[in-house]
C-alpha cells in the first residue's frame, strides 16, 4: 500500500522529507528572501524551518491525505522568520554543520541584476516596514506566495476572517502611504496635520517597526512626534 | 502548530483571480521578482538537511526504517538476524583498522574501568574558576558524512562533508551573546566551499540548559554519579523508540564534546556512563587526526554507535566518532557518520577571541587541524 506523503512525514521517513524539501523548499526560500531581504538568511531560514519540520513532524495533524503540506511548511517558516535567533540557537550544531556559503552564486539565473534586485528589495522592505508583522505575514502569504486565504489561515493558525481583516487593514496602510508618496512627488511640503486624517491605523506610526528603513524622512519622523502615544499594536 | 479548528476547504476561496483586495494588494505592493534557489544551494541545503536527520536518527532518535515496528517484526527475523548475533557475541564485522572506516571489534572487557579512569584523570585538572563575563570556548575539528540524493530521491550514498575546525564561545553566565565560528579545512574542502564563517547568537536567561551548557549551569549539576545518572535519565528527551539509556549516552557525549565543565563534573559523567548497562568497550580506534586510543562506546538500537575515544595511557577525551554497524542503518556498514576531536578548551575574554586560559588542549592536535 502507498503510504501518502502526510503520514510518511509523520512518520519521519526520511524518503518522504527529501520529497518535501524537492517540492517546497523553492517557494519557502522566495517567501524568506522577500520577507528578509537576504540572501544568506533566506537560505538560513530554509533550512531552519526543514529541521524544525523534521523536529515537529509528529505534531503535524494526521487528516486528509490529500491534503498539501505547504501550508504547515508556511507556519512553521513563518514562526522561524518571527524568530530566526531562537530558532538558530536551538540548531545551533545543526546549522554549524551546514557549509559556509562560498562564492557560490547567490541566484541561480545569472541575468539577474544584483544592484536592482538588491534595491527592490529594500523598496520593499520599506514598504512592509509601515505595516504590522502579523499584516505583513498575510500579504506576503497570500499576495506574494499565492497561498488561498484558508491556506494562509492554516499556516497562522488563525482564522479566515482573521486574513481577511489583516488583509483589508494592509490594503489600507498601503494606500495611505501611496498617498503620501505621491504628495510627495508633488513637491507639497507643507507639514501633514496628522496621520489621523490618513486612513491609517495611527499605531503604525507611534511606534517604529522594528525593520524601519534607515534614511527614514523628516516628514514621517515629524508625523510619529504628533501622534498620540499608547496606541502601540 | 495549528491549534484552531481548520478552516474551510482551500481551492474554491475567493476567486483568487476576482477578489479585489488580494488584487489591489498586489498592485500597491507587488513582490519582488526574486530569483530562485540555485540547484548547487538547493541540493546542498537538502544534504545537509538529511544530514542531520540522519544525524538525529542514530545518534539520538528515530528508527532509520520507514515503520519501525515493520523493521522489526520482518527485518529482524529474516536477514538481519545472523548479523545481528555476530554483533551480539562481540564479533568483528570489518576491521580495516585503526584510522579508516570499519567497524572494529569489541573488547570482552567491561567498559567500567576505562571510564573510573577516565574520571580519575579529569579530577586531576585544575577548575578554570572563570568568571561570569567571560566566555567557555571549544575548539574540535570534525566531519560529518551526509546522503547524497539525487534530485527526487534515489538511492543515496554516503556524501561525507568537508572537514573543518569549529570554535564555540558560551557565556558563562548563561546569558550574552555565543559565537560559533567554522573553519574549513581546505586541503579537505570539496565543491570549492571556502573556509571561515561566523555565526554570532545570544542568550537569554533560561536559555541554558543542557542543549546550551554554560559553566554555571554545569556547576548547578550533582557530582555525585547516582544523582547525576537519575537526573540524566529524567531529563533525556523522549526520543521514539530510543532506550532510555541510549539517551543519556548521547547527551553525557554532547557534554563531553562540546562544553568546557568543572573537573569534578566530568568525572562525574565518566562514573554515571560507567553505570549504564550496554556499554562496551573498542580498543584501536582512531580519531579524525589519527590518534588511536580505546573507545567507550553503546550500540544504537539504529544499528550504529558511538564511540568516546580516550588516550589509551591517559585516558584522556580524544574526541568521539558514530560508526554505522550494519547496512541496515540506511547507510553502508563501516560509514563512518560523524567524527570529530576536541583541540581545545578554555576560556576566553570575548566570544571572537582566543582563550585566555586553556584547560585542555591536545598537543600536537591543533596545527592538525
Amino acid at each position: 500500500m502507498e503510504l501518502s506523503l502526510r503520514t510518511r512525514v509523520r512518520a519521519g521517513d526520511p524518503d518522504a522529507f527529501v520529497l518535501l524539501f524537492d517540492g517546497q523548499a523553492g517557494v519557502i526560500h522566495r517567501y524568506a528572501l522577500r520577507m528578509t531581504g537576504d540572501p544568506a538568511t533566506a537560505e538560513d531560514v530554509v533550512s531552519l524551518t526543514f529541521l524544525e519540520a523534521w523536529r515537529l513532524r509528529a505534531r503535524l495533524r494526521s487528516g486528509d491525505d490529500e491534503e498539501p503540506l505547504r501550508p504547515w511548511l508556511f507556519g512553521i517558516a513563518t514562526n522561524v522568520l518571527r524568530n530566526t535567533a531562537r530558532s538558530a540557537r536551538r540548531h545551533r550544531a545543526a546549522l554549524g554543520r551546514l557549509p559556509p556559503r562560498g562564492d557560490i552564486p547567490d541566484f541561480a539565473d545569472e541575468v539577474v541584476d544584483r544592484v536592482v534586485l538588491t534595491e527592490q528589495l529594500a523598496a520593499a522592505r520599506a514598504a512592509l516596514a509601515r505595516l504590522r508583522r502579523s499584516e505583513r505575514e498575510v500579504l506576503a502569504l497570500v499576495v506574494w506566495s499565492d497561498l488561498a486565504y484558508a491556506e494562509a489561515a492554516e499556516a497562522l493558525g488563525v482564522r479566515v476572517g482573521t486574513v481577511k481583516s489583516r488583509l483589508s487593514r494592509a490594503r489600507t496602510r498601503l494606500r495611505a502611504l501611496a498617498e503620501e508618496e505621491l504628495r510627495q512627488i508633488r513637491g507639497n511640503r507643507e507639514p501633514e496635520p496628522g496621520a489621523g486624517q490618513l486612513d491609517v491605523d495611527r499605531a503604525a506610526a507611534v511606534r517604529p517597526p522594528p525593520e524601519a528603513p534607515r534614511g527614514t524622512s523628516p516628514r514621517t519622523r515629524s508625523r510619529t512626534t504628533i501622534e498620540t502615544p499608547g496606541m502601540a499594536p | 502548530m495549528n491549534r484552531e479548528p481548520r478552516p474551510a476547504a482551500s481551492g474554491r476561496d475567493e476567486g483568487r483571480a476576482t477578489d479585489p483586495v488580494r488584487a489591489e494588494l498586489a498592485a500597491l505592493a507587488p513582490g519582488v521578482s526574486v530569483p530562485g534557489l540555485p540547484d548547487g544551494r538547493h541540493l546542498l541545503l537538502k544534504e545537509h538537511m538529511m544530514a542531520e536527520i540522519r544525524r538525529d536518527t542514530a545518534g539520538a532518535p528515530q528508527p532509520v526504517r520507514r515503520d519501525p515496528r515493520r523493521w522489526k517484526r520482518i527485518a529482524v527475523p529474516l536477514a538481519a538476524a545472523a548479523v545481528a548475533t555476530a554483533i551480539a557475541a562481540g564479533v568483528a564485522v570489518v576491521d580495516d583498522g585503526a584510522g579508516k572506516p570499519g567497524v572494529a571489534a569489541e573488547d570482552s572487557r567491561a567498559a567500567d574501568g576505562l571510564l573510573i579512569q577516565a574520571a580519575a584523570s579529569a579530577e586531576t585538572r585544575r577548575p578554570a574558576a572563570p568568571r561570569d563575563d567571560q566566555f567557555t570556548y571549544v575548539e574540535t575539528f570534525g566531519r560529518s558524512t551526509g546522503l547524497r540524493y539525487a534530485v527526487g530521491g534515489a538511492q543515496p550514498e554516503p556524501d561525507p562533508q568537508p572537514a573543518g575546525k569549529v570554535e564555540v564561545w558560551l557565556p558563562v553566565g548563561g546569558t550574552g551573546p555565543t559565537l560559533t565560528r567554522y573553519q574549513y579545512d581546505p586541503s579537505h574542502s570539496g565543491g570549492g566551499i571556502p573556509p571561515g564563517a561566523d555565526l554570532p547568537s545570544e542568550m537569554r536567561v533560561g536559555d541554558a540548559g543542557f542543549g546550551n551548557p554554560s559553566y554555571r549551569f554545569l556547576q548547578t549539576l550533582p557530582t555525585d554519579p547516582d544523582v547525576l545518572l537519575a537526573l540524566l535519565r529524567k531529563e533525556a528527551p523522549k526520543n521514539g523508540e530510543n532506550p532510555r539509556d541510549q539517551q543519556v549516552f548521547t547527551m553525557i557525549g554532547d557534554l563531553l564534546r562540546t562544553s568546557v565543565a568543572p573537573p569534578a563534573l566530568t568525572a562525574a559523567l565518566y562514573r554515571a556512563a560507567a553505570k549504564l548497562p550496554g556499554v562496551i568497550v573498542v580498543p584501536g580506534v582512531a580519531d579524525i587526526l589519527g590518534r588511536t586510543g580505546t573507545a567507550v562506546t553503546m550500540k544504537e538500537v539504529q544499528q550504529t554507535r558511538t564511540e568516546w575515544i580516550f588516550d589509551p595511557v591517559t585516558a584522556e577525551f580524544l574526541g568521539e566518532r558514530t560508526v554505522v554497524l550494519d547496512d541496515a542503518a540506511g547507510m553502508p556498514k563501516g560509514t563512518v557518520m560523524f567524527d570529530s576531536a576536541v583541540l581545545r578548551r578554555g576560556i576566553a575574554d570575548r566570544p571572537g577571541e582566543p582563550p585566555v586560559t586553556v584547560v585542555a588542549a591536545r598537543p600536537g592536535a591543533a596545527s592538525g587541524a
